[in-house]
């Protein structure tokens, strides 16, 4: 016989011993396995979404505001398409549909879906997605009205940029509705829920969008990455933006300008390093003032090759003739020259320089030319001065007939040439510090000369680089949040109780059989080989229920699959399930649960394996030998665990965040138990007890007869009620969202605009813009965000956002806004810091003093749970971003906000957001102050006046709470799941109460002999066992109310109090009736018979 | 030659409640000598048990010095009194204590498990085979002990005592469980087994007519031996 067969022969005989343990490894893998494949599950749910979004799309180019010939796109193989964002209404008007995506595409655009099934697009249909028909509440054939903005070759915040009102409405039926298999659910960002979509015609876009020949993206099938050799080889200066053109001045000279107005400045570096290049920089003032006499909007150009030979001074001008005689101006004369610079938004401010007359040009001056204007949008295009849309205010009362005059005979040639420094100085911005490039005309061939130009050149000056999508995608749902973890956490009271359940029994089984243990140590076995034998026949028992589990946990991930898409979709957020279950997760929870087993029995049982085998042999079970000899020791630890429990709660008092509050009170909560079980295992154990002359004497002997045992019961009852009752003290409340220290920030309103507002809505020029009521908006403060987009790194977000929304705000808006978890405040965003320590008394308006601005990394701020659980990271640590130039950089985090509305984003300073995104013109994300009794008003109005932007407003309260019922559902799944647990205790309870009693039979058969009615010794029993169960969950109540208290103390508003209310009910009810139960089937027959047995 | 001596062994047990000391074996200094015969009797709680478990290690004595085969068991750690109780010791107990889940062969070959160093195992099985013919249970072999007579069981258990031919066999009341025949025939078997495999024996009884069947007869009163 071998050690093997000994244990085989074992679990086979007494396989009814260890049903109980055979049940607790069915559960404990059941539940262990199902988690896992809920994890599974979820993760094949996202890998599904990101199929059917990305198609067979691997990689592409995304160029954003940047627009790129389509042919750049063909040339390697990828499709070109349009992505863009506006409006969608039924025909009706009825619904609107903020912030759907727009997509140009062609017919290779299907065919790369994950279905390639082709959708036919004609220049008077459009398709949409099945969400977007839903919620437009459209079919095949109906019309939608699709509203979005005509993009611009230059930011509209640029100076001289033309009218910020270029929107473009499409009116057309609906072709076809596309399913999520055909591409309904494309997208490029890493989220599961589909995005409501419109899908166009390429073509008509493009010429709807006056982009004809152009597109912003380029999706391929391919690696992308592995073409990067090829994509610069077919490149032309259009992708860049860039035109070359020979000027005809005194001299002959080639151009480069740009669609953009202002040429990119890495592009500018680059043109630069050629020989004899030099820089101009055209800019239209606003007027030129002398005492003789003023000129309005003129163009003037700093270029030094006009200097015509001698040094360029800072302050000399040269004219026109045609200026001088306007003004009677001759050499060394002053002149002034006034313009605007714009602000961080579009903030006009009027500026003046003052220059000194250093020479007239006659108007037959070969360099007296048009050629030094660029094209500036709303101005070049136009015959007449007085339709100029050069997108600033202008006033046309102005503009004499002379300057129509001009205009008809020079249309935009400039009338004065300054030095380039000296242009520079007064007309650089974040877009540009040139509007031309030139450089000699040696006869060169354009062809030539334009291969050379883009050899000077990679795409990745203009941030045109390929992007992994695929790998994107793949990242994004590997580290999305791990379900598997969070279920086996939410379900860990479950496996806990079935593990308790299980060791428990074995522990029975184990103490039946003490005088075997007994006997293989004196046999001469050691104490490893007796554990081995006993865990190994508690192994093969594992081992068959555990692959037993395995079949549960298919059934128990089901029913959570379901509750996910139900009750639970808090958790899930929209993403629409399938089962998935792997073999090496099974094996793995099989593998795991069969060890977890073991553990806990190994440490159940290690009491008993220490004991000697004398005593063993005897059939005393370790308990009782543990009993009568040891005495009671360090009889001051509930006392002071009871102590720091208080201390806790007073602690409590004072501390400010709501989590630390309830970690304390939880905490506090958790010791009172402790301690509560310690005593009652003091009271157990104490010495000198009066005589026992009642039955009910007797009893309380009997329920303190096996301490441990009587323990486990209390503990399990009151441990099971506290953990799901206590847990519920971390729901997440949005508190009194008026304050600014809230979640909300004190905000109002949160909104996001389908397309960028230029305006600031806080002033004259904003409210005049959109039309809005000055006396409404006079008590209404509007905080703008600028956005990169990218991934949502919210909560709401399953996926891992691989670069999240990056918004720009003014930092000192915010200051002393929303509640700060860790790190540094909004002021260690700002250029200018508040400085309060200066801040003289009684002053109205904080101090502002300099802090040297952008001299570091750029810094951010972020939600701590964006931080912590979307992204992994803390303060001080770094996300990389990629700007406008296509170079990586990072963004420090300063600073961590508790449960706040920014979820999801980094926050960074405006400015520095504009160092790496010069071209993001326009804001679309708003935080709004309205007084408490004018929310809807103002809610309403602006919806309504700002309907051609697509602003969707939301209190920023309902927000709030969208983001704190992720938290919520899952301790609500924790409740339930504990809940189930506690009734597992319970029911283990009527079974340890059957055993107990069983092992009494005999005794109690010997009370029968001595007089005892059956019914009392019933009563005595059952009485015993519900004593226990009443002490348990009374303990568990007590110290429950305890950490739930903050919550009970405003009105218990968060707690499922009917859910917990039941739950009691429920614990008492079921365990009296499984004690009663399990004491009538122990105690049927005769018990006289088992004394006799005895 | 002697296999076994005790020199002035004490043990103490300590009282539930109070705490306090209790001695249970006073001032004990014994030989055995190697294929002897020894029985100890005495009134009950006079610290038979007690003795035998310090004779078998499965107690140690908290004064005095124990020699086993010439060596002090002092400092002997707990796998080292493991392997001298499975190498050299038998027990038979008061109740058979066979192992329900195991046939009549499986239990006699339950100690050979624990051996480190241990014959074939077609060895072994030959001579558990012929041990269980010599005590009458050849026919009995795969039978499981619930099917086997109190007798019959407590043949098993003195045949696994002998199985790893061990120098001592110690016998705390075998005969307790017993009918008076039953119980004559054990003893004979005991002395029959015990000439044939020189091997010591240790027997508790409380039979003065089993005791006088021993070699030698040790008496016990309140722990301690009367010569």
């Amino acid at each position: 016989m071998t050690l093997f067969q000994f244990i085989l022969s074992s679990a086979r005989h007494y396989w009814r011993a260890h049903l109980g343990l055979l049940l607790g490894a069915f559960l404990a893998s059941a539940i262990l396995c199902g988690s896992l494949l809920v994890g599974d599950s979820v993760r094949a749910s996202l890998r599904r979404v990101a199929e059917l979004r990305l198609g067979q799309v691997e990689s592409g180019l995304l160029g954003g505001d940047r627009w790129f010939t389509e042919n750049l796109a063909r040339q390697v193989q990828s499709v070109p398409a349009i992505l863009a964002v506006g409006s969608a209404s039924g025909a009706n008007g009825k619904v609107r549909v903020n912030g759907a995506q727009v997509l140009g595409v062609d017919a290779d655009f299907w065919k790369l879906s994950a279905s390639g099934t082709p959708v036919p697009l004609g220049k008077t249909d459009m398709a949409l997605n099945e969400p977007l028909a839903k919620k437009l509440g459209v079919k095949v054939g109906d019309t939608v009205l699709v509203r979005m903005e005509r993009p611009s070759a230059i930011s509209r915040d640029a100076p001289l940029s033309g009218s910020t009102n270029q929107d473009i409405s499409l009116r057309r039926k609906v072709g076809a509705i596309v399913s999520a298999e055909d591409f309904g659910a494309f997208q490029l960002i890493a989220s599961q829920i589909t995005p409501d979509s419109v899908f166009v015609n390429l073509a008509d876009l493009q010429t709807q969008l006056e982009m004809d020949g152009k597109v912003n993206a380029a999706l391929s099938s391919k690696a992308l990455r592995d073409r990067t050799a090829e994509l610069e080889k077919v490149k032309t200066l259009e992708d860049f933006g860039l035109r070359l053109t020979r000027v005809s001045g005194s001299v002959k000279e080639w151009e480069v300008s740009t669609t953009r107005v202002f040429v990119d400045q890495t592009l500018a570096a680059k043109l630069l390093q050629r020989e004899g290049s030099y820089g101009v920089l055209t800019y239209l003032v606003n007027g030129l003032k002398s005492a003789k006499g003023g000129t309005p909007y003129s163009m003037i150009t700093a270029a030094d090759r006009m200097n015509r030979g001698s040094a360029p001074t800072e302050s000399g001008i040269t004219i026109t003739q045609w200026l001088a005689d306007d003004h009677g101006l001759k050499i060394g004369d002053s002149l002034e020259i006034f313009y605007f610079v714009v602000g961080l938004g579009r903030e006009l401010k009027q500026q003046t320089a003052s220059f000194t007359v250093k020479g007239i040009l006659p108007m037959s001056d070969p360099d007296v030319i048009l050629a030094w204007t660029p094209e500036f949008p709303g101005v070049s295009d136009v015959d007449n001065c007085r339709d100029w849309e050069p997108g600033i205010p202008m006033d046309m009362k102005a503009i004499r007939d002379q300057d129509e005059k001009y205009w008809d005979d020079y249309k935009g040639t400039p009338k004065g040439f300054i030095s380039l420094s000296a242009g520079q100085k007064l007309w650089s911005n974040r877009f540009g510090q040139l509007t031309a490039i030139r450089f000699a005309d040696s006869g060169q061939d354009e062809a030539a000369l334009r291969q050379e130009l883009l050899a000077q050149l990679t795409l990745a000056d203009i941030g045109l680089v390929p992007r992994s999508f695929k790998a994107d995608a793949d990242a994004a749902a590997k580290g999305s949040v791990d379900f598997g973890g969070l279920f086996i956490g939410l379900s860990l009271f479950l496996i806990a109780a079935a593990l308790v359940f299980a060791a428990l029994l074995f522990l029975f089984t184990l103490e039946r059989r003490a005088a075997q243990v007994g006997l293989l140590l004196a046999l001469g076995w050691s104490a490893k080989m007796v554990r081995l034998a006993l865990l190994g026949e508690a192994g093969v028992i594992a081992v068959v229920g555990s692959l037993v589990g395995l079949l549960g946990g298919v059934g128990y991930t089901k029913l959570a699959l379901h509750g996910l898409s139900g009750a639970w979709s808090g958790a899930s957020q929209g993403l629409p399930l399938v089962y998935s279950g792997s073999v090496g997760t099974m094996t793995g929870a099989g593998v795991g649960s069969v060890v977890v087993v073991l553990l806990t029995l190994w440490w159940a049982g290690r009491k008993m394996l220490r004991a000697q085998p004398r005593d063993l042999l005897g059939a005393w079970s370790a308990e009782e030998v543990d009993a009568s000899s040891s005495k009671p020791k360090r009889l001051w630890i509930p006392w002071v665990i009871l102590l720091v429990a208080g201390g806790f709660v007073f602690a409590a008092k004072s501390a400010k965040a709501p989590e630390a509050v309830a970690g304390m009170f939880f905490g506090s909560g958790f010791m009172f138990l402790i301690s509560g079980l310690m005593l009652a295992g003091r009271w157990m154990r104490r010495d000198g007890r009066q005589l026992a002359q009642t039955l009910w004497q007797i009893g309380q002997r009997n329920v303190s007869r096996r301490p441990a045992r009587s323990l486990a019961v209390i503990g399990m009852m009151a441990g099971g009620i506290f953990m799901v009752t206590a847990v519920n003290a971390f729901r997440m409340n949005a508190g009194d969202t008026t304050q600014p220290n809230s979640g909300t920030g004190g905000f109002a309103l949160i909104g996001e605009s389908s397309l960028p507002i230029y305006e600031d809505l806080n002033t004259k020029a904003g409210i005049d813009a959109f039309g809005l009521d000055e006396k409404l908006m006079a008590r209404v403060k509007v905080v703008p965000f600028r956005v990169r987009e990218g991934d949502d790194a919210s909560c709401l977000n399953l996926n891992r956002a691989q670069k999240p929304v990056l918004v720009g705000v003014n930092p000192l808006l915010l200051v002393d806004r929303f509640r700060l978890a860790g790190g540094a405040g909004w002021e260690s965003l700002a250029d200018l810091v508040f400085d309060r320590e200066v801040k003289p008394k009684g002053a109205t308006d904080n101090v502002l003093h300099p802090l040297n601005p952008l001299q570091g990394a750029p810094v951010a701020m972020a939600d701590q749970a964006t931080a912590m659980w979307g992204l992994g990271k803390g303060v001080g640590d770094a996300v990389t971003y990629q700007n406008s130039a296509g170079e990586y950089f990072d963004i420090t985090l300063r600073g961590l906000l508790a449960g706040s509305i920014l979820q999801g984003k980094m926050v960074t300073s405006e400015s520095a957001f504009l160092k790496a995104y010069p071209d993001a013109a326009g804001y679309r994300f708003f935080l709004i102050d309205a007084p408490a009794d004018q929310v809807a008003e103002v809610s309403a109005h602006l919806t309504r006046q700002l309907e051609p932007r697509g602003l969707a407003l939301e209190p920023a309260r309902q927000r709030l709470e969208t983001f704190l019922s992720v938290q919520n559902t899952y301790i609500g799944i924790f409740t339930i799941l504990g809940g189930l647990g506690v009734l597992l205790g319970t029911a283990g309870l009527g079974v340890l109460v059957a055993r107990h009693v069983l092992e009494r039979r005999g005794e109690l058969g010997l009370m029968q002999a001595l007089g005892f009615l059956p019914t009392a010794l019933r009563s005595l029993v059952l009485g015993e066992h519900v004593a226990l169960l009443v002490s348990g969950l009374l303990l568990g109540v007590f110290c429950a109310l305890i950490a739930v208290w903050p919550s009970v103390s405003q009105g218990g508003g968060d707690l499922p109090i009917a859910f917990l209310a039941t739950l009691l009910g429920g614990v008492f009810t079921f365990g009296v009736f499984i004690c009663g139960l399990a004491v009538r089937m122990a105690l049927k027959g005769r018990l006289l018979d088992s004394i006799r047995r005895e | 030659m002697s296999l076994l001596s005790l020199s002035h062994v004490s043990k103490a047990y300590r009282e539930p409640g109070s705490g306090q000391l209790v001695p249970v074996l006073k001032d004990i200094s014994l030989t055995i000598q190697a294929g002897e015969s020894v029985a100890i009797v005495g009134p009950s709680g006079c610290g038979k048990s007690t003795l035998l478990n310090i004779l078998g290690t499965l107690d140690l004595a908290d004064a005095g010095d124990f020699v086993f085969e010439g060596e002090s068991i002092a400092g002997c750690s707990t796998a080292d009194l493991a392997k001298l109780r499975s190498e050299k010791i038998g027990f038979i107990f008061q109740l058979h204590h066979l192992m329900p889940q195991c046939t009549v062969l499986e239990n006699v070959l339950l100690p050979t498990l624990a051996l480190k160093v241990k014959p074939a195992a077609d060895v072994l099985k030959k001579r558990a085979e012929q041990l269980l013919a010599s005590v009458g249970l050849q026919d009995r072999l795969s039978w499981k002990p619930a099917q086997l007579s109190g007798g019959e069981r407590q043949r098993v258990a003195v045949v696994r005592a002998l199985i790893n031919e061990p120098r001592l066999i110690l016998a705390d009341e075998p005969t307790g469980a017993l009918d008076e025949k039953n119980a004559e025939s054990l003893t004979t078997l005991l002395l029959d087994l015990q000439k044939t495999t020189g091997v010591s024996l240790v027997m508790v009884t409380h039979h003065p007519a089993q005791a006088a069947r021993m070699g030698r007869v040790l008496t016990m009163h309140e722990g301690a031996l009367n010569r």
